[in-house]
């Protein structure tokens, strides 16, 4: 185990319990800590804060092998960890002074708060918070959830010390439960929210390390709710003895702890949203594809389920009186019924890659490595243009898939992979011949080529909100030395991209060099390196990217058509002039055609169009995912 | 107090690792055991939570040799999470990379790529 690990853990939990024993002591009816509990408080900060200091310690001496610099406390005062665990060891020596030797216990439970908030903050999802919301909402998770475990612990603590005649630990579990239902739903919210953060989908809670411990951590927490509604009914004056509600607050104690548990081994586990998923089902729910796979099938039998949901509620409602036990027998069965019925009409065929991200990213490179292998092993059955009419499918009478239709963007690039690997109707596998990255190099390749024809849908004017189209990414020299992507704008600011494929479209790029200055985009423009040299440099500071081979070009060729110009046969692959409008999260939103009209906005319109796309907030979909 | 301290000692061996999460790298560029077109002038290591600028060790061995790589060649770009490595001009086809960082919540973690070029 690693100590620095152990080493947290340890600290954390002693705070806990100090700050338990100390607040279940001090308040009504002792409002001055007893004796025996003043030493184990004492005893418990003093541990507290051996752990912080050994954990200063091993830090640094880790860190050495980092720095190249000798082993000092120094070292890990520099890091954000070390800044939080210093002011910790401040706090707990404060505690412990106030406690010990000032008598202020009130004193002591403020500032072992404030030790309990810097574990909060050091946590990992607290250090990756990408926004002051964000670690709001983790460092409330964190320390409510240390509160709630301290208050257990102090409430626990006050019934093994007090016995049944005087009773005195119902008034500290009355004073307990008025923070404690707030609070739970506070640590319920706030999970949630980073639970999205961390799991990013329901595959991801399903087919995951993280995500399985997510739901044996809420399962435990369920249990943890359930001993203490038990404990409030108690509270309230139900028939419960005392003797049944100390076995109900020590089972909360053990489920808290078990939380503590699965929190722990979670923080250790890869996030769900950055692990690879192996779909352990043969299905899926995906309502709207099974719909769009079979409509009037996908229907009758949402009847056929919603019929018997409704018949089992009819009989619950007519006999819930008369025949209690056979109503809700009918009820249970009704429902059950409904779920057999409605799930598989509701769900699709599903395989264990059906989550996988692709290894290959969809840039240039990959997209043209997979149109060559495309030509190599798929052309003679799938078509010169993928529109399942190639030589070797109209001699043998098959019917191969239709790759430029929209259905190939529905299933998910892990469904493909399955597909290419292993094979699918009369299509062979081509695990054996295609290595892995090649596979995923052709599914770039297929999914450039679908969307392309989607992306006729594509206007000159940005629809709000509403992304989908990934851009193409590619790298590009900046100098003799220096790199970039394309990529490397997102999360940044928008690029406005611009191909020039003959040399008289070079006017508008001399315009937009002239007046895009002091736009909340970056200009690109993608064109012959001959033509570049010819382009003074005006005010603006655009990228030229010189593409001698046209590699970059072709790839984003595949965007090129529109409903006026559908070109589905490859009439015409190289427009003299394309804009392309692409957000600052790497989604091409609107796209102009030389030989269309409107063929390019004024500066104005287009400064009005980014002024009004910067206003957007953060897109978070799995397409973001899918394109990375 | 036998008690508490044999509860105390159970919720201690439950809590090993309260906020012990890593640092994953999640993609490089070139990526892992990719074979490319010429030797690379800068490598992107993509990660999955904030890293310690400080605290970074690289090393590039090309063909068994290894690369003078020294903190003023690593760039941290906190937008993106990626970590920025100039390499020196030179010419070579094996390419392993070791790596070494801190991540934000103090926890150490590392890890090694290999990537190949195909004309050196």
């Amino acid at each position: 185990m690693d100590p620095i690990i152990a080493l947290r853990g340890a600290q954390t939990a002693l705070m806990a319990f100090a700050f338990g024993l100390l607040w279940t002591t001090s308040t009504p009816p002792f409002n001055t800590p007893k004796l025996s509990a003043h030493r184990l408080v004492a005893w418990l900060i003093s541990s507290a804060l051996c752990c912080a200091l050994l954990r200063l310690g091993y830090t640094a001496w880790t860190l050495q092998d980092l720095s190249n610099e000798p082993f000092s406390l120094g070292l890990m005062v520099q890091t954000h960890v070390g800044q939080i665990v210093l002011a910790q060891v401040v706090c707990l020596l404060l505690a412990l002074t106030s406690l010990m030797w000032l008598r202020n216990h009130k004193l002591s439970v403020c500032v072992l708060l404030l030790a309990m908030l810097g574990s909060a903050l050091t946590g990992h999802v607290a250090a990756a918070a990408e926004s002051w919301v964000q670690l709001l909402v983790s460092s409330l998770h964190v320390l409510l959830a240390q509160l709630w475990l301290s208050g257990v612990i102090g409430l626990w603590w006050r019934a093994k010390t007090s016995d049944a005649a005087t009773n005195t630990w119902r008034l500290t579990l009355a004073h307990f439960s008025t923070w404690a239902l707030p609070g739970m739903l506070l640590i319920l919210a706030s999970g949630v929210s980073l639970a999205n953060d961390t799991v990013a989908s329901w595959a991801g809670l399903v087919a995951t390390p993280y995500g399985l411990l997510l739901v044996l951590k809420l399962m435990m927490v369920a249990g943890a709710l359930v001993c203490a509604w038990q404990l409030r009914t108690w509270l309230r004056g139900s028939q419960t003895s005392d003797a049944q509600a100390r076995t109900w607050l020590t089972s909360e104690l053990g489920l808290a702890l078990a939380v503590l548990l699965m929190a722990s081994w979670l923080a250790s586990t890869i996030p769900a949203a950055h692990d690879t998923i192996v779909w352990p089902f043969s299905f899926r729910w995906a309502p709207v594809l099974a719909w769009q796979q079979d409509p009037t099938g996908t229907v009758q039998q949402l009847a056929w389920g919603a019929a018997a949901g409704v018949v089992g509620l009819m009989l619950w409602l007519l006999g819930r009186h008369t025949f209690r036990l056979l109503a809700r027998v009918a009820l249970c069965t009704g429902v059950l019924a409904a779920l057999v019925v409605t799930l598989p009409a509701t769900s699709i065929t599903a395989y264990p890659t059906t989550y996988m991200h692709s290894s290959a990213r969809l840039d240039v490179v990959s997209v043209t490595a997979g149109h060559a292998l495309y030509e190599q092993h798929c052309q003679s059955c799938h078509g010169l243009h993928g529109h399942g009419d190639g030589p070797l499918a109209i001699l043998n009478q098959m019917k191969p898939a239709n790759l430029t239709e929209p259905h190939v963007n529905w299933h998910t690039h892990g469904d493909m992979f399955w597909w290419l690997s292993h094979g699918k109707g009369l299509m062979p596998g081509f695990a054996d011949v295609l290595t892995v990255d090649e596979r995923w190099h052709l599914i770039n390749w297929l999914v450039a080529q679908s969307l392309g024809h989607e992306a006729r849908s594509l206007t000159n004017t940005p629809a709000p909100f509403n992304p989908w189209l990934p851009s193409i990414d590619f790298r590009f020299q900046m100098d003799t030395t220096n790199f970039m992507s394309l990529s490397e704008w997102r999360g940044l600011h928008a690029v406005h991209l611009v191909f020039v494929n003959q040399k008289n479209e070079l006017q508008r790029v001399r315009d937009l060099l002239q007046d895009m200055k002091g736009f909340p985009a970056q200009l690109v423009i993608v064109s012959r390196p001959e033509w570049l040299k010819d382009l003074v440099k005006g005010p603006c500071e655009a990228i030229l990217v010189g593409d001698s081979e046209g590699v970059i070009a072709q790839a984003w060729s595949n965007y090129r058509r529109s409903f006026a110009v559908p070109d589905l046969f490859n009439e015409e692959t190289r427009v003299p002039r394309m804009e392309f409008l692409i957000d600052r999260y790497g989604f091409v939103r609107a796209r102009w055609r030389s030989d269309e009209s409107p063929s390019a906005l004024s500066i104005n319109e287009l400064k009005q169009i980014y002024d009004t796309l910067s206003l957007e907030g953060k897109i978070k979909s799995a397409a973001i995912h899918q394109h990375d | 107090m036998v008690t508490v301290l044999r509860w105390l000692s159970v919720c201690l061996a439950c809590l090993p690792s309260w906020v012990g999460a890593h640092a994953h790298l999640l993609h490089t560029e070139p990526p892992a055991n990719a074979v490319i077109g010429q030797s690379p002038q800068q490598l992107r290591l993509k990660f999955s939570e904030p890293i310690e600028k400080k605290f970074v060790r690289i090393k590039v061995i090309a063909n068994a040799q290894p690369l003078p790589v020294n903190a003023e060649n690593i760039q941290w770009d906190a937008v993106t999470l990626t970590l920025l490595v100039n390499l020196p001009t030179h010419v070579a086809n094996n390419y392993e990379v070791q790596w070494s960082v801190l991540a934000k919540d103090g926890h150490a973690s590392r890890g090694q790529f290999v990537f190949k070029v195909k004309t050196p």
